[in-house]
């Protein structure tokens, strides 16, 4: 039989190829960056793995003292997959922790938290 | 029991149910004996009721985990917020289906079996847009939705039919339509094997980076536990096939309970096999 050769080597292909992966949301990137210093932070932007659900998500940013600061609703990128909520405050230098969870669209929530430092 | 437990509970019986539904249906419409009475209809009937109360509360479960607040059951911006998402046209569609298989089943006429099986084809194909597959775009989105709903289609078709098979030769092997389900079987079972198979490896692709990832991650591991399981269920799929070969005599004492029994383990292992996925769709596949 000429064809299980064939068809061995094109699933050995097809497994070993490298395919985009897919998982549940993960936070790729945010700005400000986590544990970063910046001078400026009009907006929180987080960009996730795969595209998310914005009804389902949610932001919320606190200084040191653990006071949360507002911010706008958050919105999804054309990509689906980033989230930008804008900051409705104005900023003092200090530490702030970002505080956020998101929905995927395969349904499944992740969340996380991380900090960033406004310098004067 | 904890919510994620309570949402793989009841993934793992709406599986079962719709498999039932479409396999088991779909094997006795192909016999087109549609008999009116009998543990066949009766089970579909059973598996109907059980995909309609076990997909509401999958639906349940998955609102209360993605608001993290038991208040959104009753909350209706929660419930909004839901159906225009990019999953809600699905479960719409889903509950639906599930309401008209409920109502086919309540109603108990034969001639309802196909629209019953037409049902379990439907909560098959719809189910690709409720789990990992639904994170693609593009070309690569529309392969992963293929191919997901080809696997659940063809895994529902395979082992939903078992428990409708057991039956059969549980009312005696050696009757012809029970001769006829399982040469109708073989043929089911084979086209099964081929697409389970094949989109198997295409949607590991998709979900696994490099292959040492299947003993490295969680996910891996639990895809290892669901495969060992398939080729269980192929090695005594290959036995019962044996016994019920054109030269063996079915309906004589020995071979008749061995293939009864194998067929009730092989089912068994099937509804494992259905629980494991139920566990898998809800676990992080490794980035």
């Amino acid at each position: 039989m000429q064809f299980r050769p064939a068809l061995l080597l094109l699933a050995a292909a097809v497994l070993l190829s490298p395919l985009p992966a897919f998982a549940h949301a993960q936070l790729l990137k945010a700005v400000p960056g986590v544990g970063t210093t910046v001078t400026t932070a009009p907006s929180i932007t987080l960009a996730f793995s795969e595209p998310v659900e914005p009804a389902f998500c949610g932001i919320a940013l606190s200084d040191a003292a653990g006071k949360t600061v507002p911010l706008g609703k958050p919105a999804s990128a054309a990509d689906k997959a980033t989230l930008v909520a804008a900051v409705k405050a104005r900023l003092a230098p200090g530490t702030y922790t970002v505080t956020w969870h998101a929905v995927s669209v395969d349904t499944h929530r992740t969340q996380g938290t991380f900090a960033f430092t406004l310098a004067p | 029991m904890t919510l994620q437990g309570a949402l793989v509970t009841a993934r793992a019986l709406h599986f079962c149910a719709c498999a039932i539904l479409w396999g088991g249906g779909g094997l006795l419409w192909l016999l087109r004996s549609a008999p009116g009475a009998g543990a066949g209809p009766r089970l579909l009937r059973i598996a109907a009721l059980l995909a309609a109360f076990s997909g509401a509360a999958w639906l349940a479960a998955t609102l209360v985990i993605i608001t993290a607040d038991y208040g959104s059951l009753v909350d209706a911006d929660a419930w909004a917020a839901l159906w225009s998402s990019s999953f809600g046209p699905p479960w719409a569609i889903r509950l639906v289906v599930l309401a008209g298989a409920a109502a086919f089943a309540l109603a108990g006429r034969p001639m309802l079996l196909p629209l019953l099986t037409l049902c379990g084809g439907a909560l098959a194909l719809d189910q690709a847009w409720l789990g990992h597959a639904a994170t693609g775009s593009g070309a690569n989105g529309a392969v992963m939705i293929a191919s997901d709903a080809l696997h659940v289609t063809a895994a529902y078709a395979w082992t939903g039919a078992l428990p409708v098979l057991g039956w059969l030769v549980f009312r005696g092997a050696d009757r012809p339509d029970t001769k006829r389900a399982l040469a109708l079987f073989s043929t089911i079972g084979i086209l099964a094997v081929a697409a389970i198979l094949a989109t198997g490896v295409i949607n590991a692709a998709f979900r696994l980076d490099v292959p040492r990832q299947l003993i490295a991650t969680m996910y891996g591991q639990i895809l290892c536990i669901k495969v060992t399981l398939f080729v269980a269920m192929l090695g005594l799929a290959w036995i019962n096939r044996s016994l019920a070969a054109p030269g063996r005599s079915p309906g004589m004492g020995a071979t008749c309970h061995g293939l009864l029994v194998g067929v009730l383990t092989e089912t068994a292992i099937g509804v494992f096999v259905l629980s494991v996925a139920a566990l898998l769709g809800t676990t992080a596949p490794p980035l």
